[in-house]
């Protein structure tokens, strides 16, 4: 068959972009517009799952990439792993909204458009092989979810949150934008390819002249619009608000899914393209990593609001992922690409039940946690599968793709740059340091009352999604690690060839 | 209980003693004829009885209507019956030949090292199966008839009193120093157990831990030197240790230091200056306890100790005049206090203390003639060693003697204070006549047993001093203690037992430092003394005693002679149902004489100063010694023991007390202190750090472009300007 | 700040400069400043392969000749330097150092001095494996989490949990008997099994027991049902209680028999999380502070010891987690490498240990944690600390054992005497106890500090000894709150007239503890003692004193808890003989405290095999 077909999962997004409204003059029936959302993205998953265990019905070669609109979109294992992750997240993000609206939730039929172009944007930017798709891609998914954080009108956290993520976005667009002019001004190529080749002449001295400054800054401000998607120090202040201010499924995909989609962006531009001119900027992520992991941490400690509690997490997260990039070995970026999606499965669980739990009305403060074991063991222990497993503590999928991620840095660590050995240790005691505000909601769901002795009865999706979210996190994942790491390297592979 | 009832009692108390004593010999003989040989080879079985009698008295004790007693009546005698059969054995009939016989068997060992235990039967370990076995089984009958009051609570008596006899048991048969040590510990823990057995009296519970901690001290030493050993020669074993005296003289060293924390654990057992504080107070127990611990097991332990390691002993000169000063000064300080106490028991615990000091005496001025004379190539004569060991067997009995007989008389006045008593004489004829022999016999009275083991100590130690002048010291403290000994032991008797049955005496009611100083207030009162003679099982047990407090001093040259068979080094044995050689020595010795006038203006002094009259007062006047500043202070500073109790007690208490503080405050504030300070600064750095997100749009753009610009700075400016580097 | 210069200094009494000799080259000196006529060392051991080089210090013209023994002084054939001058070097052919022997050399017109050396070269023996023909090690490890499941399935049934429980634990406790008699006291490791795990990063579930894991699986399979019949009554969710302890002991079991770094960890912190539920559920009025604060304080050393692993994995290089493969390769390790991961190896085992000033997380745990968490805790899971650094450092890091030998030994004696004085303060029993147990550790420690079989042997029987000893005497802590209310000792006072056998028990358990003869501890401290006097000498003075603390003590909190008149501040009447529930798990330990201590050589004999095994791979012996 054509391998254009690979293409299939963003068509049928596109379809069901221009469908919904459609949808939405024929029917008022809310039901159906997430319920066309859910088809969409579950045929999408199901496509790409088919082409990842059967690349050869679509003549695609695993070691190999193929490019297609022109050469501008290139699909290869690490591109066809995100998306898997992009539209999984989306897919229970849409699942969950279903529950977490009410029936006469105004405005759905927009909510699930910008669901699904968020995520068609994360798409691109997973398959972008130059730097204008690649912006594309983040901007398609960046403006959608800025409508989707403040998708509730009425609600003025949310339309603060809102304005305050459409601001700092834009301002640090602007800063990727211009780091990404300034590289394109000094190469005259705008693909990564090209770019690559030009810093490797510029290496190997067939090149002449001295550009680190033009270099350093571009990285510098390329850097600073990533950090902003991945929420690292100093970039990472909106974080907090926006993921208290959104509704909950939205900000289980800005945790999980744009969180994911700046890594690939990152990987794309330092791992590939600026590889080989990796002097000033591995220092820099390096101390951007010790940085966000300690800040986010010991900002985590003293939240009372869940939310925020998870975005910090999440920033210290990101953190822990970034001491992989400067270690640029595939043992290393593989492990930062299993910790990333398996972040993304602990972070959209612990959100799904942030979400049954504030559905159902008992608020998002660490207090409504109290008790919570009480009124259901289910989303107790998914949500303490969750935590421990951010923590790092065996035997969840957290500690696996933690171990990796540390093994494959430290390993470069001891061949050569031992500072980054620096950076494991300084990761490890920050674990331990995690434990306690994790702990915090664990101790609040076990050991305490329910500070209202009212019985609540927790949406059925929400209690599918953590059995599943146990499932994977405490069962599946820790048994067949391996493979896990397998796929990590095979995309890693694709990733830096 | 009624006549009739303590007839039938009595009845079955004969027949579960004659019968067990029977099926003993039964079993005793029927194995040797099994064995073909002596019984020392089934020797292991000797502890074994009365530590399996400890197990079923805690089992079955509570169904047996003398409540356990019949049970350790049965086990310890199948013990001493044992004892007393390879006693028979290694001292009549000699099976040893001077030397030993062993048996053994690994305990537990790895590629480098390994740990024996098993049984080491020789002339000591005879003599002193012969004791223990003997005296034990004698104060257990007397318990019978003593702790019959204390209802349900004998089983745990006769238990610990079973296992208390079988560990000593054991401790003599052991064949190693490891095994002797675990024994050694075992008693230290049956003391605690018995000295506390009225545990709901906090002097008891006291007295008992006092016991135990003051003794561990003493354990420390002792294990402290056997690892020297062991790690010297890489065995504790008897035989192999004491095999090769070129390798010890080699390591003269090592030996010096093992052999003196050797007898830092005797000290601590046996009550010697400056541990002795313990002995005292454990009078807390009951009395048949003190007789057990004071003739036949726990003290004699320390004794047994050095003796038996006599041949490291002789390669240390030091160890030995350690040993010789600290017996002659013990024996003097000891007997210097009993001369003031008025507590019976005490004047019994420190005279025990005393006589325990000679037998050190002897036993450290013997090691050192030895060592003496192998230097100056001299024929080796240890008579020290012999006499120290003939004065701890006659000690044995005239100590059980006395010390069941104050067990008699409390028993009868419930007093333990000598001058509520008087009188008793007539009421007590046995008891009071038991006794004077006994008194007679430690007071070293001519043909009295003590009287031939004390001289010939004194004699070794007289024989030194001519090689070492300080042995001409200690001669004279020994004998200037010999005076003081006989002096207070008759006034214990007279206090006791002279006098008419009633009379005004100073009624006596503890004074508030009884428990260390064993003082007394006193007032006038009239008191009449009505007191019975003890039932039999009570008696009879001291007419024996008192027989071989007389007589078991002739043992010294009746057939070949004790020192035949408990000797160190050569010996020659001259033929002869009589030693008249020996006889005739003795008595034209002119240091016999002078000991002999020496005892006797003892006993004089004391028949002087405190026979009663027929007021019953003692013609000794209290006022004679408060008068002059002299005597009064001294008193008092005797009476309270020379402080050192109390010097004892303040530093237990308080040092460690103090150092537990310490330690409490500084764990508390500073080591978990430490932990929750960095608890505390990570909530402080928290607080400070969730600042950086204000919540204002403006601040959040100003910190990105704060941060670019920070990380411009630290890359460009603060990484060249300290010279580092990827 | 104080806290924080408090605590750096505490971090620098572990990591020290290294100094920079390599394991793989080696000098002898050939006279030294004190001596020109000796060959410093003379004594040389290296293992094949390894390069010797002579160095000349003093001008008195000495040379090196090879001779046929250590008596002899003629040289007849093999090497032969010439004399260099003053400061002159001479590397032996390295040929000579390829396969294992002993070469003897002279100075040869210094043989009247006695100038003479040897080289011992000796490759480091292979672990023998024996692998089992039925997987019993697994089954050890999955009946306890079938037991727990199932306890589950009866959330509500009041009285299931308990007997399901007992009977899971019963049947383990079967098993481990098992193991620990088909391990035998043979060399290497038995009934081995191994399970693919992740092969390409060289992870499997690698299983086997030698004569150091078996008498802790033993341990394990006794203390458990004790604790559980102990718990009996436990009012407050059994269900969840029990499936936890069960939870657990597969934790323990798993640490004690899992040979794979990766997995051990798995383990090791696995151990952690139903602790904490059991401290932070049924702990007691402080229970909060105490749980987070034991789980963070351990998390955080253990974390290091990760990264020590790692590292591990790392310079072995030959992608396998196996210990024993690791261990295999340690002669690639070189010192510097071994003595900084030794220190992040020690400071995951010495939290456990604990050894001072790691403790402090202890008291707080025990305290608040209930009975059978205590049990538990003290009984097994401190076992892991020793346990850790016998099996997963010395015998891969034996230069940087060596290297923290005199380390360990400090914060050995430091923890007896300062375990032992702590103790003597306490007013609660149980933290008595727990100070008690930093003492026993203490000296167990000092056992492995000394680097011999004996001591070695010691410090195992010691922990197992301890841990027969310290659950009891917390039992015995546990059974006076329940009956009168308090642990507080000077509340306390006269409960032996009215409880006398259970008193009875009680002080045979405390004479127990502080080392009374024919119990277990007895043993393990002579061990223990005679091995630090063979490699420490007087030092020996030291932790010996501790005894008399520690009789101290003991006996100091039974006088003022059973003994003496009859107590005020507490209600005498409900004091009364103990429950069947908690009387005969006591007695059962007293039992099996004494029968060790009387036979100690059926624990010795393997431990003394496994210890040696360990000694000579390191070449220690």
């Amino acid at each position: 068959m054509d391998s254009s077909l690979l293409f299939l999962p963003e068509l049928l997004l596109v379809a069901s972009i221009m469908a919904i409204p459609a949808l939405y003059i024929a029917t008022e029936n809310n039901k159906s517009y997430s319920i066309c959302a859910n088809m969409t993205l579950a045929l999408s998953l199901l496509l790409l799952v088919l082409f990842w265990f059967y690349p050869d019905e679509v003549s695609f070669e695993k070691n190999s990439s193929v490019y297609i609109l022109y050469s501008h979109f290139k699909l290869d294992t690490f591109s066809q792993l995100f998306k898997i992750i992009f539209v999984l997240t989306a897919l229970t993000v849409s699942v969950l909204s279903g529950s977490y609206f009410e029936e006469d939730e105004p405005h759905q039929a927009e909510y699930y458009t910008l669901l699904l172009s968020s995520t068609l944007g994360m798409m691109v930017v997973a398959s972008a092989t130059d730097f204008l798709t690649l912006f594309l891609g983040i901007e398609i998914s960046a403006f959608s979810s800025y409508a989707m954080v403040a998708f509730r009108k009425q609600d003025d956290k949310s339309t603060e949150a809102g304005a305050k993520y459409l601001l700092i976005g834009a301002f640090s667009s602007a800063l990727t934008l211009y780091g990404i002019s300034l590289l394109y001004a000094l190469t005259g190529s705008i693909t990564f390819e090209g770019m690559r080749s030009f810093f490797t002449g510029l290496n190997n001295g067939v090149v002449s002249g001295n550009f680190d400054e033009v270099i350093f800054i571009s990285s510098l401000f390329i850097l600073a619009g990533l950090g902003f998607k991945i929420a690292v120090v100093p970039f990472h202040a909106w974080a907090p608000d926006v993921y208290q201010g959104a509704p909950t499924p939205v900000t289980t995909l800005l945790a999980a899914g744009s969180k994911a989609m700046g890594f690939v962006a990152l990987f794309r531009v330092f791992l590939f393209t600026m590889e080989t001119v990796s002097e000033e900027w591995k220092l820099i992520i390096g101390i951007i990593a010790l940085a966000s992991m300690t800040i986010g941490n010991l900002a985590a400690i003293t939240q009372e609001d869940i939310g925020r509690m998870l975005a910090y997490s999440s920033i210290a997260q990101a953190g822990y992922i970034l001491i992989a990039v400067p270690a640029l070995t595939d043992d290393a970026v593989s492990g930062a690409i299993a910790h990333i999606s398996v972040h993304a499965f602990m972070k959209g669980g612990a959100f799904v039940i942030v979400a049954g739990v504030g559905a159902v009305g008992l608020g998002y403060s660490l207090d409504s946690y109290k008790g919570l074991a009480a009124r259901s063991q289910l989303l107790a222990l998914s949500m303490t599968v969750c935590l421990l497993s951010l923590v790092g503590i065996p035997p969840f999928a957290g500690f696996i793709s933690k171990f990796l991620l540390f093994y494959g840095s430290l390993q470069a660590g001891l061949s050569g740059d031992t500072w980054i050995i620096a950076l494991v240790i300084a990761g490890v005691l920050n674990s331990a340091l995690s434990l306690y505000y994790y702990l915090k909601v664990i101790r609040f769901m076990y050991l305490y009352d329910a500070v209202d002795s009212k019985d609540i009865e927790f949406s059925n999706t929400v209690r599918y999604i953590s059995f599943l979210t146990i499932l994977f996190l405490a069962i599946i994942l820790p048994l067949f690690w391996q493979s896990l790491f397998e796929i990590c390297k095979e995309a890693t592979v694709a990733l830096m060839a | 209980m009624t006549e009739k009832d303590s007839d039938t009692s009595n009845r079955d108390l004969l027949v579960t003693i004659f019968g067990s004593l029977a099926l003993a010999l039964g079993l005793l003989f029927f194995l040797v004829q099994e064995d073909g040989t002596s019984p020392v080879n089934i020797a292991w079985l000797i502890p074994v009885f009365s530590i399996v009698s400890f197990v079923l008295i805690l089992l079955l004790g509570s169904y047996d209507p003398r409540r356990g007693g019949s049970i350790a009546v049965i086990g310890v005698g199948f013990s001493s019956v044992f004892s007393l059969g390879v006693a028979y054995d290694v001292l009549i009939n000699d099976v040893a030949h001077g030397g030993y016989i062993e048996s053994t068997s690994v305990w537990f060992g790895g590629q480098t090292f390994a740990f024996e235990f098993g049984t080491y039967i020789d002339g000591l370990a005879g003599l002193l199966l012969l004791v223990v076995g003997f005296v034990s089984y004698l104060v257990v009958l007397f318990s019978l008839g003593y702790m019959v009051e204390e209802g349900d609570r004998q089983v745990r008596y006769f238990a610990e009193i079973a296992l208390f006899v079988g560990v000593m048991l054991g401790l003599v048969v052991a064949n190693s120093f490891l095994l002797m040590f675990i024994f050694w510990e075992l008693v230290g823990v049956c003391s605690y157990l018995l000295i506390g057995f009225w545990y709901e009296k906090p002097s008891a519970a006291s007295a008992a831990k006092k016991a135990f901690i003051v003794t561990r001290v003493g354990d420390v030493f002792l294990l402290l030197g056997l690892v020297i050993l062991f790690n010297t020669f890489g065995t504790l074993r008897y035989s192999e240790l004491f095999s090769d005296p070129e390798l010890l003289s080699e390591n003269a060293e090592a030996v010096k230091w093992a052999t003196l924390c050797i007898f830092g654990g005797a000290v601590g057992k046996s009550a010697q200056f400056p541990l002795h504080v313990w002995l005292p107070d454990a009078m807390e127990g009951p009395t048949t306890v003190s007789a057990l611990i004071h003739a036949a097991t726990m003290v004699k332990a320390g004794v047994f100790l050095v003796a038996r390691s006599y041949p490291l002993i002789v390669h240390s000169p030091d160890t030995a005049i350690y040993i010789a000063v600290t017996g002659g000064v013990t024996a003097f300080i000891a007997a210097s206090m009993a001369m003031v106490m008025y507590d019976i028991k005490r004047v019994l615990a420190y005279s025990t203390i005393s006589q325990l000091g000679y037998m050190f005496l002897g036993l450290g001025a013997g090691a050192w003639a030895v060592w003496h004379a192998t230097e100056q190539g001299l024929e080796v004569n240890a008579q020290g060693y012999t006499a120290g060991l003939f004065h701890l067997m006659n000690h044995a009995f005239f100590k059980a003697l006395l010390f069941l007989g104050s067990g008699a008389v409390i028993h009868a006045v419930h007093t333990q204070d000598m001058r509520e008593m008087g009188g008793l004489r007539k009421a007590m004829p046995i008891t009071s006549t038991a006794m004077g022999l006994g008194v007679l016999s430690i007071a070293g009275v001519p043909f009295f047993s003590g009287f031939w083991s004390k001289d010939e100590i004194l004699e070794a130690v007289h024989r030194n001093w001519g090689a070492e002048g300080i042995f001409g010291a200690l001669w004279w403290l020994g004998l200037l203690t010999a005076a003081m000994t006989a002096f207070y032991m008759t006034r214990l008797w007279m206090m006791t037992f002279s006098g008419p049955a009633f009379h005004e005496v100073d009624e006596v009611i503890p004074s508030d430092d009884h428990s260390d100083s064993g003082n007394w207030e006193v007032l006038k009162k009239e008191v009449k003394i009505q007191a019975n003679e003890a039932p039999q099982v009570m008696t009879i047990p001291l007419m024996i005693l008192a027989f071989l407090a007389v007589f078991s001093g002739f043992t010294v040259f009746i057939g070949e002679g004790f020192g035949s068979v408990v000797f160190y080094g050569t010996h020659h044995s001259s033929e002869g149902p009589i030693q008249w050689g020996l006889l005739d020595h003795i008595l034209s010795s002119s240091l016999t004489h002078l000991s002999v006038f020496v005892a006797l203006t003892g006993v004089i002094l004391g028949y002087l100063f405190y026979k009663r009259g027929d007021d019953g007062q003692t013609p000794f006047s209290t006022a004679f010694v408060s008068d002059n500043v002299v005597t009064s202070n001294l008193h008092t500073f005797l009476s309270n023991r020379m402080y050192m109790a109390r010097l004892f007690d303040w530093f237990g208490m308080r040092t460690w007390d103090t150092l537990a503080m310490a330690c409490d405050w500084f764990d508390r504030n500073i080591i978990d202190g430490m932990v929750n300070g960095v608890a505390a600064i990570t909530q402080i750095f928290s607080g400070q750090v969730r600042k950086l997100t204000s919540g204002f749009t403006g601040h959040y753009a100003s910190l990105t472009i704060g941060g670019l610009g920070a990380l411009v700075v630290v890359t460009r400016v603060v990484f060249p300007l300290m010279g580092w580097s990827l | 700040m104080r806290y924080i210069y408090s605590f750096l200094i505490l971090l620098s009494a572990l990591i020290m400069v290294p100094n920079l000799a390599s394991a793989e080259d080696h000098t002898v000196m050939v006279g030294i400043e004190s001596n020109a006529f000796v060959f410093s060392p003379s004594v040389l051991k290296i293992s094949p392969g390894d390069n010797v080089t002579f160095v000349w210090t003093s001008g008195m013209g000495h040379n090196v000749a090879q001779v046929s023994d250590s008596k002899s002084t003629t040289y007849d054939s093999g090497f032969r330097s010439g004399d260099p001058q003053d400061g002159g070097e001479w590397a032996l052919p390295s040929n000579l150092t390829a396969q294992d022997g002993t070469l003897y050399y002279v100075c040869e017109p210094h043989t009247g001095l006695q100038m003479r050396g040897q080289i011992i070269i000796q490759s480091t023996p292979e672990i023998a494996m024996e692998f089992g023909d039925f997987p019993w090690l697994s089954y050890l490890l999955i009946f306890p989490l079938i037991g727990s499941l199932w306890i589950l399935g009866f959330r509500n049934n009041p009285s299931a949990p308990r007997i399901i429980a007992l009977f899971t634990t019963l049947f383990t406790l079967g098993l481990s008997i098992i193991i620990f008699v088909k391990a035998g006291s043979g060399s290497g490791f038995r009934l081995m099994e191994e399970y693919v795990w992740a092969p390409k990063m060289g992870v499997s579930l690698l299983l086997g027991v030698d004569g150091l894991s078996s008498p802790m699986v033993l341990l394990t399979g006794i203390i458990t049902p004790l604790t559980v019949i102990f718990a009996w009554h436990e009012k407050k969710k059994p269900a969840l209680f029990f499936a936890l302890l069960l939870i657990m002991q597969t934790a323990l079991f798993g640490v004690f028999i899992t040979l794979d770094y990766f997995v051990f960890y798995i383990f090791w912190e696995v151990v952690l999380i139903p602790m904490f539920f059991l401290i932070a559920i049924w702990g007691g009025d402080n229970k909060r502070y105490a749980s987070i604060k034991f789980i963070i304080y351990t998390f955080t050393a253990s974390v290091v010891m990760l990264v020590g692993f790692m590292a591990l994995y790392f310079e072995a290089g030959i992608n396998s987690f196996s210990m024993i493969e690791i261990a295999e390769a340690n002669t690639s390790f070189n010192r510097d490498f071994q003595i900084w991961v030794f220190a992040a190896l020690f400071i995951g085992f010495a939290v456990k240990i604990p050894s001072v000033p790691w403790h402090t997380w202890l008291p707080d745990a025990h305290v608040e944690a209930p009975t059978a968490g205590s049990i538990l805790l003290a009984g097994v899971m401190l076992k892991m600390g020793l346990y850790g650094l016998m099996r997963a450092a010395i015998p891969a890091l034996p230069l940087g054992a060596e290297y923290f030998v005199p380390i360990m030994v400090i914060l050995a004696i430091v923890s007896i005497l300062y375990g032992a004085a702590l103790s003597l303060g306490q007013e609660d029993l149980k933290k008595l106890v727990a100070y008690s147990s930093v003492s026993h550790m203490g000296v167990a420690l000092l056992g492995v500090a000394t680097m011999t079989e004996l001591g070695f042997a010691g410090a195992v029987f010691m922990m197992f000894a301890h841990g027969i000893l310290s659950p009891a005497m917390f039992m015995v802590a546990g059974v006076m709150l329940h009956q009168v209310g308090t642990r507080d000792i000077p509340k306390l006072g006269g409960l032996a007239s009215y409880q006398p056998t259970t008193a009875g028990v009680f002080v045979v358990i405390f004479l127990g503890s502080l080392g009374l003869p024919g119990m277990a501890v007895f043993v393990a401290e002579l061990a223990v003692f005679i091995a630090f006097f063979q490699s420490h000498g007087y030092w020996l003075i030291l932790p010996i004193f501790g005894m008399v603390l520690t009789a101290g003590y003991h006996l100091w909190a039974l006088q003022r808890s059973l003994f003496g008149p009859d107590s005020e501040q507490i209600e005498m009447k409900r004091v009364h003989e103990a429950p069947w529930y908690e009387f005969y798990p006591l007695l059962a330990l007293v039992i099996i405290a004494a029968f060790f201590g009387i036979f100690p050589s059926y624990l010795m004999d393997p431990i003394t095999v496994a210890c040696y095994d360990i000694l000579a791979f390191m070449g220690a012996v």
